[in-house]
């Protein structure tokens, strides 16, 4: 399933429990998801960038077994935009489930 | 080549530098590098797991391009989040003119421009259109001027698309307007100024290689 729109919010918490790099990011997604939210890893990185430039993650360099690695961490402005974009996200999903039941 | 793919045969390595080639066509030398880094390590990543599961590498090497989806649909998210080589361009001749003396200097040749526009014939005629005209364009350049300091504080905040599109809208209007409407109001003399400031346009151009404003472009592009 590709929810549209939600990747920047999922990028964010996959982030709150510390710095990682890209394909991390997506293995993780996938697997709390239990592969329902699935997504063209290619995606991800323009996402990231996105939330980059407006500051809510920086990136930085990190060489591991010889190779160098870009990881993500969250800012203190990413910190509380996830917890904005989390309560409007539970919010607008109770009221859509709590439709759905309803009818 | 990068570390992960040596044990692989060329074939693949060039598919997956053929999914780079196409996803970063168009954007900036920093731009294309670091994305560039970024998928070939996630590509390798992605490689080894589907290795480790007991894929062939054939079959490792196409699931893991799989994974990364359509190139021509990452250009068009990469083009919305980095600079193409134009804005750059632009971005880098923004900062470059973005210190007051190199300001001083290119209003200086531009007044100079106006008055062999309009026409040098100033102390003959005294008309008081031609005050009036090089005074507006002056305020106009000199606007333009201070929004395009505007436009780099904004790009230093990160809205580097927003302040690239409005410094240059403000370049292009505070420049053409006195020049078109100078045009207009001294006809065929007008050539004449057009003439001079095309030659001190190229001779701006070349300022680079002069050893002073080379000093100075490379103290304002420091990060």
């Amino acid at each position: 399933m590709n929810l549209k729109g939600t990747l920047p919010l999922l990028i964010l918490r996959a982030l709150e429990s510390g710095p990682k790099h890209g394909y991390l990011i997506a293995a993780e997604i996938k697997a709390n998801s239990k592969g329902v939210l699935d997504f063209r890893e290619g995606a991800l990185y323009p996402a990231l960038h996105d939330r980059e430039n407006k500051g809510l993650i920086q990136s930085y360099e990190e060489v591991e077994n010889g190779r160098t690695r870009r990881y993500y961490r969250l800012t203190q402005k990413g910190k509380k935009a996830l917890a904005k974009e989390r309560e409007e996200w539970r919010a607008l999903s109770g009221a859509v489930t709590m439709f759905l039941e309803e009818a | 080549m990068f570390d992960g793919l040596r044990s692989l045969t060329w074939k693949h390595a060039d598919t997956i530098e053929q999914w780079v080639r196409k996803a970063t066509r168009g954007l900036c030398q920093e731009a294309r590098e670091r994305i560039a880094d970024e998928i070939r390590e996630h590509y390798t990543q992605a490689l080894q797991a589907a290795l480790t599961a007991g894929a062939g590498h054939q079959e490792a090497a196409r699931r893991a391009l799989e994974t990364l989806g359509s190139p021509r649909k990452a250009r068009a998210g990469f083009l919305k989040t980095n600079l193409s080589v134009r804005q750059a361009w632009l971005l880098n001749q923004m900062t470059t003119w973005g210190g007051w003396k190199r300001r001083l200097y290119l209003f200086f040749l531009y007044l100079a421009g106006l008055c062999m526009m309009g026409p040098g014939r100033l102390h003959m005629e005294h008309h008081e259109a031609h005050f009036v005209f090089i005074g507006v364009s002056c305020i106009l350049f000199l606007g333009m001027l201070l929004l395009a300091s505007g436009c780099l504080a904004l790009q230093r905040r990160g809205y580097i698309r927003l302040g690239i599109s409005i410094g240059w809208t403000g370049y292009i209007v505070g420049a053409a307007v006195p020049l078109m409407v100078g045009a207009a109001l001294w006809g065929r003399e007008a050539s004449f100024g057009l003439a001079w400031l095309i030659v001190i346009a190229l001779l701006s151009a070349g300022l680079e290689h002069i050893a002073f404003f080379g000093k100075l472009r490379s103290k304002q592009t420091e990060p």
